[in-house]
């Protein structure tokens, strides 16, 4: 049986990432598929060596391989929405939603409104503050491999973002009237909930991956 | 989903394969316990005695919109100094694999029909 070294599986997948492949989990799919069908090749009596092979091979499958890239993504973003889905039906979030409201509430009307001011229109940007710190800092200082699963879970922070930003501009216009607690309590909530929900599917998802490619 | 279809490389007819290829996929994980991408459109060359050639970019989107579904569940394995992304069925993939190849055999017996049909005298 023919297996390629690992330099070649190295050549094979440092040539997919300079093609645009940039996630390691569709790399490492299409690296497998790359290697098997050059090991088929040589196994079949084609004895050109690794090089020529993969050249050839890349020439007739490399526009069908790189195409595959963009329904991974979509696939991705569905999964992920899906989960979050999911999560947000729970009877947990829904408790959580309950106990913030009413801590949120019994503060607006127990404490001074101007000294909650500040906190509460920076409220918003807690959630995506530490996961944008941690991912930074896992790609750039330790060199993490990225995964479309984790990655694009920035597309749905940003979502996020924008409707926290809507939900600070609401709040502005509120804050300061006392019929307004009940909406403000209720943004908080809804807020607090939200990051709550995103916060625990962002692990959920990491701990998959670190277990699904625990060999990476 | 019907634009990666048309990566469907046939030596026959190729609209008649075309709308076939996620009920190829779930027959072939149904009779194996677990199988990878290049291992599938292998399967159906021989198969098919390579009259049928699934090419990447028509499997393996539609292997990752099956598993977004959740039709097919996911196990990563080192094989061969790699690693190996291994598809499987889910319960609710076996249930939807009935369901394709129902309506896959009553496409198949009205085709016949239309095709040659049985003449009778009642």
């Amino acid at each position: 049986m023919n297996t390629l070294t690992a330099q070649d599986l190295q050549f094979i997948d440092n040539y997919l990432e300079h093609s645009d492949v940039l996630y390691a989990d569709i790399r490492m799919e299409i690296t497998d598929h790359v290697a098997s069908a050059i090991e088929a090749k040589m196994q079949s009596g084609d004895h050109r060596g690794f090089y020529s092979i993969f050249k050839d091979f890349m020439v007739e499958h490399k526009a069908n391989l790189i195409n595959n890239n963009k329904q991974f993504i979509k696939s991705a973003d569905k999964t992920i929405l899906k989960r979050l889905g999911l999560r947000l039906i729970k009877l947990p979030t829904l408790l959580i939603f309950i106990l913030v409201f009413v801590v949120s509430f019994k503060s607006l009307t127990y404490f001074n409104i101007d000294q909650l001011k500040p906190f509460i229109m920076w409220f918003p940007m807690l959630s995506i503050v530490p996961f944008c710190i941690v991912y930074t800092v896992a790609l750039k200082v330790f060199k993490l491999s990225r995964f479309s699963g984790i990655e694009r879970l920035a597309f749905i922070y940003m979502i996020f973002f924008q409707f926290f930003n809507l939900a600070r501009i609401i709040l502005r216009s509120y804050i300061n009237t006392n019929e307004g607690y009940l909406v403000v309590a209720a943004i908080v909530a809804l807020i607090t909930t939200l990051s709550i929900v995103l916060v625990q599917l962002s692990i959920s998802i990491i701990r998959q991956y670190k277990s699904d490619y625990k060999f990476v | 989903m019907h634009k990666n279809f048309m990566y469907i490389r046939v030596m026959a007819n190729s609209k008649l394969y075309k709308g076939s290829l996620v009920t190829i996929i779930l027959k072939l994980l149904n009779e194996s316990e677990k199988m990878y991408g290049y291992e599938i459109t292998q399967k159906v060359k021989a198969l098919t005695k390579g009259e049928l050639n699934i090419t990447e970019g028509a499997l393996y989107p539609a292997l990752h919109k099956l598993e977004a579904d959740g039709l097919l569940d996911v196990e990563v394995k080192k094989v061969d100094n790699r690693l190996r992304k291994y598809y499987k069925l889910t319960e609710k993939g076996n249930k939807e694999t009935v369901n394709k190849l129902t309506e896959l055999e009553n496409y198949i017996k009205t085709m016949q029909a239309l095709v040659s049909p049985k003449f009778s005298l009642e």
